[in-house]
């Protein structure tokens, strides 16, 4: 296959959603709940066999890039390379879950939830397959509006609100990218005066040749690209409107709409700003880069929020909200560190730095958002917060069970994903044994404590304690058959982690 | 396929030990099957160990060592090679056992017939036998010490066979606890045998034994030597044979006749023969080894041959009479320290092979008297002459042999001990004159069984229980034994010529004055016992003061067991009980300083604990009020969403501001 080919394919994967999209959305009178089913299954393997095709092409290529020229945007638009391929085959998978899920559980189709279900899957598959930061800009907003047809729902009261605090929000983020894009454009166009300076696999090298004045502007729009894609992905203080949005809409919505934004989001982060790794500016601090305290300053103070505020939590919900903002206060730990080593960690060597953060970006979202599709479940037996979750192990074993394994994850309880993807973390942090990653690893490790007592007394509360109601409950189990996949390979990826790493070449 | 030296000796060793565990599962069967069996495994066994002594014989080879017939077992560690040893001294031992050990299995289809117990009685007794093989066929010191433990294991198994009597469980702990003591200093000397030569094997230990300086290989030996004095009950770890009577008389022929006590003069044979013979070992340089066993010899002879004179038990007259020959036995073995050392090795193994036949006799013999009469009090006993034939004739040949009356073999044997502590005599005269006594006071035990057993009038107790003579399979052993009295000599003479210095040595060669000497001895033996039983009666002789003590002392067998109980035993217990009251108060003391180090610790630790607890609270409080704080701000409303935006844009500019 040759480049163009690829590209062919590339679009062909993105396409296929959008039309499936349009099909779901013109034929909704005729398409009932099995008609849904079959069109989002039809699209989703037609999308896996493209993924296959793709790590395969991946694989036999020498290096570990593939570039295609598009004209006009700026040299090569479309990277090709196996962490975000298989990032973005985790994050489409863990949505097909939750999306089947959907279908399966809510008794009228909605069809324009579906529809806009897969218009997001196709974006999110924009924005992991982008190298160019104007070309992830446009697909980052396709996914925005197709989250905001997830998560309005007319039948469900929060909804409207909830969809207007996440719109507004979503706006101020993508002006402060775009903002950011900007910046950075007048920072490097003194070195390459076109768009391709924007290219993400040539921007570090380009920041890192950028004059005194150059390095401040790109300082300037690290700063607008943090705030951007901060409210994104809920980095604090960027994070406010997040657990209003997950307690305010459907579960199943917002645990599909968590895993894709989330994923990419997450790995959009790790992609950008790890490109400021190089930018000339003296230090700060002894030996430290203003790039790497605002990226430790922001990691921190997200990580601290998500896990206290998460601490002080009665609704699940919400409690999960939080946790998630500590989970992407992490990966922004992470890509900290990265800063401060200077590692292109998508070329050469540096490749294999990249498998901790996928592995922790994919599990902790996997977990996440399996508990939270599960909490929708609950909810229909009147189990919302931790008052009402007392004595669930005996209202519904089955879903409780699933959800307690999801949730110890979340946990990091050995020997589940959860547990792997931080022991995997803190392994990266303190293999170099510098202060600065040893300091960040002890602050993830105390979080990590504060995490486990909060999602310990969850199942605390739903396998020790008894309520006055303990008569079992009917659960419907078809439903609950997307997110047995899922929390099995929770349990599969703790116990034999290496099946869920792909191998790097 | 031709069954060589090597295959022959090791079948020798396991057909009897593989076999042991098969009357247990043949018991379900009936006693007839289980005593068919053993039968056929002891004649089996016979079988094939005069095979091994002819082959051996035929050889024309004075050592053959026997390698493993599979080998690589027990490769590994080269002080445990699995390898068998045959030279003279082994066949003429693998005879002894083998023969005595048929003819005991024999004679057991009479006397145990009935026995609840049989099959594990026919299981050890094999495995005894196997044991006692396997103890003389060794190739190493580590194999013999295995077997060695075996035959221990045996012993006190056997002599416990009865064990819902308290008296033969205890008689079978103390044999294998006063074992133990011997056994421990044999285990100790093989270790250091082995730390300063780095074999133990006998094809190079001679080799090895003659590059050690002179102290230490006579430090080997006397260790050593302490087990063989455990083993062959000699003074002072005799204590534990006579009671061993309270097993059953064939397990006591067999005990006392070929295997576990014979297995001590057979180590020190043995180390004689590695060290003097092997070895070219002057025999000065291990001088203090060779007088010890002789002293040790002598005094065992005489002094257990006082204690047989008093003893009412038929039984137990036998197991001191042992002792006392055991004695003898030691006693020529030592002797080469003094004198010509191939004749001291001939006299000691010779009044071996002649004890093992008129001891397996005399104990038979017993047996069968004590089968009919169910009792073992000779004072109950008398004018068994007429009742038992056969069983009388026996008991008189072993006796007379025993006495040491031409032509016996007993005569021969015991005569070239005596002859050669009367060559000694210049050097330790009290070894000759310790013999003569034994020989002497031999002559008055014997006798005085005689007159209780056969001679004396038959008492009430013998009429009221009409005793008959033994079955067939009973009288046949004894008329077999009563024959190899006689014949046992041509058999020595015959496996001795293995080893052409002791085959030279004529066997019915006796000096005239050793001839006169030990005759006198006995004649007076017999002399006391005529004055005594016949011209005056025991009664008369009970009247003189010095004799009631000297009975008491000797029935006593000179307090020795009381000494082990209250001096030994008693001082063990209360030095024990000594060390564990002032460990008590040591341990109540140290109890009470960490009484008080752990309230001292554990008020630190409350401390600690309140600490840590507030500290928690504190920690987990603030946790939780930071939490609600922090959601406090979540109001929901869209400006708050802006403020939080605001200022974490604004600290990022900071950064980079305070970054320029």
């Amino acid at each position: 296959m040759d480049g163009g080919q690829i590209l062919l394919e590339i679009m062909l994967q993105i396409s296929i959603f959008f039309i499936a999209a349009g099909v779901l959305y013109s034929t909704k009178s005729v398409l009932g709940k099995k008609g849904s089913l079959i069109v989002c299954a039809l699209t989703y393997i037609a999308s896996y066999i493209i993924f296959y095709d793709l790590f395969r092409e991946v694989y036999r290529a020498p290096g570990y890039t593939l570039g295609f020229g598009v004209k006009g945007l700026g040299g090569d638009a479309i990277l090709l390379n196996i962490m975000t391929l298989y990032v973005a085959l985790m994050g489409i998978f863990i949505s097909n879950m939750i999306m089947f899920h959907a279908i399966l559980f809510e008794k009228q189709p909605n069809t324009l939830t579906y529809a806009s279900m897969l218009a997001a899957a196709g974006s999110t598959l924009g924005v992991f397959y982008s190298n160019n930061l104007i070309m992830i800009a446009i697909f980052w907003e396709a996914l925005v509006v197709s989250i905001v047809g997830i998560l309005y729902d007319r039948d469900y009261a929060t909804s409207t609100e909830a969809v207007i605090k996440m719109l507004f929000m979503s706006l101020l983020g993508s002006t402060m990218f775009f903002l950011g894009i900007g910046l950075l454009y007048v920072s490097v166009a003194q070195i390459v005066p076109t768009l391709a300076s924007l290219n993400l696999s040539t921007l570090t090298d380009i920041l890192g040749s950028v004059d005194e004045v150059g390095a401040d502007i790109a300082l300037l729009s690290l700063a607008f690209m943090v705030s951007g894609i901060g409210v994104e992905v809920g980095l604090a203080p960027f994070h406010m409107w997040l657990p209003d949005v997950y307690s305010g809409t459907r579960a199943c919505s917002a645990a599909f709409v968590f895993s894709l934004e989330d994923t990419a989001g997450l790995w959009l982060l790790l992609r950008v700003l790890s490109a400021y790794s190089r930018v000339p500016i003296g230090p700060v601090f002894y030996a430290l880069t203003p790039a790497f305290v605002i990226l430790a300053v922001f990691s921190v103070l997200s990580i601290s929020i998500g896990e206290l505020s998460a601490l002080s939590q009665n609704a699940i919900r919400r409690l999960l909200g939080y946790s998630s903002i500590a989970d992407a206060g992490y990966v922004l730990l992470l890509i900290s560190y990265i800063v401060y080593s200077k590692t292109n960690i998508f070329t050469g060597a540096g490749m294999v730095y990249a498998a901790p953060a996928a592995y922790f970006i994919v599990f902790s979202i996997m977990s996440l958002t399996t508990s939270l599709a599960l909490m929708g479940v609950m909810e229909e037996v009147g189990i919302k917060s931790l008052d009402t979750i007392r004595g669930a192990v005996a209202r519904v074993p089955l879903l409780t069970l699933l959800l307690l394994i999801s949730i110890l994850s979340v946990a990091g309880v050995p020997p589940l994903s959860g547990f792997i993807a931080k022991l995997m973390m803190l392994s990266f942090l303190t293999a170099s044994r510098e202060v600065v990653s040893i300091l960040l690893a002890i602050t993830a490790t105390l979080f990590f404590v504060v995490c486990a007592a909060y999602m310990l007394r969850v199942v605390q509360r739903a396998t020790l304690e008894k309520s006055e109601k303990m008569e079992r409950e009917e659960i419907c189990v078809t439903p609950l058959v997307p997110l047995i996949v899922l929390v099995s390979i929770i349990v599969l990826a703790g116990c034999v982690p290496t099946l869920f790493i792909p191998p790097i070449p | 396929m031709e069954i060589g030296v090597d295959y022959l000796a090791w079948l020798a060793v396991l057909i009897p030990i593989l076999s042991s565990p098969v009357p247990l599962i043949l018991r379900k069967y009936g006693s007839r099957v289980v005593e068919l069996f053993s039968i056929v495994s002891g004649l089996v066994t016979l079988g094939v160990s005069t095979m091994l002594i002819l082959e051996y014989l035929g050889l024309g080879e004075e050592r053959v060592v026997c390698p493993s017939i599979w080998p690589g077992v027990f490769s590994a560690a080269p002080f445990i090679k699995a390898e068998l040893f045959v030279d003279f001294l082994s066949a003429l031992m693998v005879f002894i056992v083998s023969f005595i050990g048929f003819l005991v299995i024999v004679f057991s289809l009479g006397y145990m017939h009935g026995d609840e117990g049989y099959g594990r009685y026919y299981a050890f007794i094999l495995l005894f036998i196997g044991g006692m093989l396997g103890v003389v066929l060794a190739g190493n010191l580590v194999l013999l010490y295995l077997f060695w433990e075996i035959v221990g294991l045996c012993s006190c198994s056997l002599i416990a066979h009865w064990y819902d009597k308290p008296e033969a469980s205890r008689a079978g702990i103390k044999a294998f606890i006063v074992t133990r003591v011997g056994d421990a200093m044999l285990l100790v000397g093989i270790a250091l045998a082995y730390l300063n030569t780095g074999t133990l094997s006998y094809s190079q230990l001679p080799e090895a034994f003659a590059r050690l300086p002179s102290s230490t290989l006579t430090l080997i030996l006397l260790l050593s030597l302490g087990g063989a004095i455990g083993k062959s009950a000699q003074l002072p770890l005799h204590v534990w044979l006579p009671d061993a009577m309270e097993g059953p008389t064939t397990v006591s022929a067999l005990i006392h006749a070929a295997t576990m006590v014979k297995a001590g003069v057979y180590l020190v044979a043995r180390l004689e023969t590695l060290t003097v013979f092997y070895g070219h070992i002057a025999s000065h340089s291990v001088f203090p080894f060779l007088e010890t066993t002789a002293i040790i010899g002598a005094i065992t002879a005489l002094v257990a041959a006082t204690m047989a004179v008093v003893s009412n038990d038929i039984k137990r007259v036998l197991a001191y009479s042992t002792i006392s020959q055991l004695g003898y036995m030691f006693l020529g073995l030592g002797l080469a320290g003094f004198v010509e050392s191939t004749h001291a090795l001939f006299s000691g193994l010779y009044h071996l092979s002649s004890h093992a036949f008129f001891k397996a006799l005399l104990f038979l013999s017993a047996g069968s008297i004590i089968h009919a009469l169910e009792t073992r009090d000779m004072r109950l006993m008398g004018g068994l002459w007429k009742r038992m034939p056969i069983t009388s004739i026996g008991l008189l040949i072993g006796g007379l042999s025993l006495m040491g009356i031409p032509p016996l073999n007993g005569f021969w044997s015991k005569d070239a001990i005596i002859h050669l502590s009367m060559e000694a005599l210049g050097e330790n005269p009290l070894l000759a004159i310790l013999s003569l006594t034994g020989a002497l006071l031999t002559a008055l035990y014997t006798a005085r069984m005689f007159y209780y057993t056969i001679l004396r009038p038959e008492t009430d107790y013998v009429a009221k229980h009409h005793p008959h003579e033994a079955p067939i399979v009973m009288a046949l052993p004894l008329i077999i034994l009563s024959a190899m009295c006689f014949l046992s000599p041509i058999s020595f003479m015959y496996i001795s010529k293995a080893l052409p210095e002791i085959g030279e040595i004529p066997l019915f060669h006796v000096e005239a004055i050793t001839l006169i000497t030990s005759l006198t001895m006995i004649g007076i033996g017999l002399g006391i016992f005529y004055s005594s039983y016949y011209i005056k009666s025991p009664s008369d002789i009970m009247k003189y003061k010095t004799v009631v003590v000297l009975r008491k002392v000797l029935e006593k067998g000179y307090y020795f067991d009381d000494f082990y109980n209250k001096v030994i035993v008693g001082g063990v217990v209360y030095g024990l009980a000594f060390i564990l009251k002032v460990v008590d108060r040591a341990l109540d003391g140290l109890n009470m300083g960490l009484a008080l180090l752990t309230l001292a610790l554990s008020a630190i630790a409350k401390g600690l604990d309140i600490l840590i607890d507030r500290i928690n609270d504190v920690i987990a409080i603030s946790a939780i009020r930071a939490g609600l704080w922090m959601t406090k701000s979540h109001t929901g409303k869209i400006a708050r969403y802006l403020t939080a935006f605001t200022l974490g844009l604004i600290i990022m500019l900071i950064i980079v501001v305070y970054g320029w």
